[in-house]
């Protein structure tokens, strides 16, 4: 008996088809990214109203412009009390404004990099949940005041809330012409002694 | 002679038809889910678009509520098509027995603010801040009826509401983008002053909404 011989027609992709289901995808993607941007909404983000007495902070941020930051944290004070040992010849108010002209060359930042810092500290704190930081933002008054939400914005991002901030009004001219900057020695919480700038304005 | 008709049995393509309804489907989802976007953004007021405030994208954020529960101090531009030109602060009360929204106060405060301009009195709810007020000396700028307002009514308030000290007690700056920072930190240090019966100041922003 014989065998009927069953034609086996070559199965083929339809172009049209594909091209169809392409183009679905494409509007697909298309779509559901224009979507998934989320709307603005109106928020509030908190700031601590400043206190009337001399502060103290392990940062200190001082915003010149849009561009450039002034960041003056714990790496200061070795820098201050080595000018200290070397210039200790000169008269107070000389050493002030060299010490005040070495700290902002050697630590005036571009944005840049001043938003790198911020990420690290974010990413210090949440490796230290026990530790508590405590950054002072300093603004000039002609500075636009989103300069210093962005600066909270991000400082507000830590997991454990452990980043404290202060804001207040202040330029890096006031800091040019502080009444002095030297280094203290102080003890901290944890019994290790500590040099810290000291800035009286 | 006899001639054959070709007739092709015409049937609907299932590949072509399911491309079709997969398109009506994706277009009806869409746009069924960007009106109910536009909706709830109308059901808020659509304020964000019409005020410049701060766009932050990361920040430990809460929600704005468009009825006033605390003082507000406003600052926005007097002419909003310009914005280099003059600013405006305008105080917005939160009223003790009726729910004030945002908008309902800064009508009254601009209704007090455009009868005081008719009459030629001091307006209790807004004043113009100075063109020039950047250049002025500390003791000048404070003399300035836009922080005579802000000082009168942030005593006032105190005086009226923060009887102990707690962390509910707050003052809140909804201000443009591009407002300097003296101006608000006057807020801030006028706030301070009453220490820790305010102890922050909330900021209105814009947030991606979460």
């Amino acid at each position: 008996m014989g065998f009927k011989n069953i034609k086996r027609t070559k199965e083929k992709v339809e172009l049209i088809s594909l091209i169809d289901m392409l183009f679905i995808l494409l509007v697909f993607f298309l779509v559901t990214s224009f979507v998934i941007r989320l709307p603005l909404q109106e928020r509030s983000i908190s700031i601590p109203t400043p206190e009337n007495r001399p502060g103290r902070a392990q940062i200190v941020i001082q915003l010149i412009d849009g561009n450039t930051v002034f960041w003056l944290d714990e790496t200061a004070s070795a820098e201050v009390r080595n000018i200290e040992n070397r210039m200790g010849y000169m008269s107070r108010s000389r050493l002030n404004t060299y010490i005040v002209g070495k700290l902002v060359q050697k630590y005036t930042i571009p944005y840049q990099e001043f938003t790198e810092k911020l990420g690290n500290l974010v990413h210090t704190a949440d490796k230290n949940p026990d530790h508590q930081y405590f950054v002072m933002i300093r603004s000039p008054d002609a500075l636009p005041y989103v300069h210093v939400v962005n600066v909270i914005s991000r400082l507000t991002k830590t997991s454990y809330n452990n980043i404290n901030f202060g804001c207040v009004g202040g330029s890096l001219k006031d800091i040019r012409d502080c009444n002095s900057i030297r280094t203290v020695t102080e003890v901290d919480s944890y019994g290790n002694r500590r040099n810290n700038i000291q800035i009286d304005f | 002679m006899a001639f054959i008709r070709n007739q092709e049995k015409k049937s609907l393509s299932l590949p072509g038809m399911i491309d079709v309804i997969f398109l009506l489907l994706i277009f009806s989802l869409v746009t069924l889910s960007t009106s109910e976007s536009n909706v709830e953004a109308k059901k808020r007021g659509e304020r964000a678009d019409k005020f410049d405030l701060p766009k932050i994208s990361e920040a430990e954020t809460f929600e704005a509520n468009n009825v006033l529960t605390t003082l507000l101090f406003q600052i926005e531009y007097v002419n909003p098509d310009d914005t280099t030109g003059q600013k405006r602060v305008l105080v917005l009360w939160p009223s003790a027995g009726d729910s004030v929204t945002l908008e309902q106060a800064r009508l009254t405060a601009l209704e007090d603010y455009n009868l005081a301009q008719q009459s030629g009195s001091t307006p209790r709810y807004a004043a113009d801040v100075p063109d020039n007020y950047l250049s002025l000396s500390q003791r000048a700028f404070e003399r300035t009826q836009a922080c005579t307002l802000i000082r009168q009514s942030v005593k006032t308030y105190v005086e009226e509401n923060f009887f102990t000290p707690s962390l509910s007690n707050r003052i809140e700056i909804r201000a443009v983008k591009e407002t300097e920072f003296r101006l608000v930190n006057f807020i801030m240090v006028e706030s301070g002053k009453y220490d820790k019966l305010i102890p922050r100041c909330v900021f209105r922003t814009l947030t991606e909404d979460m």
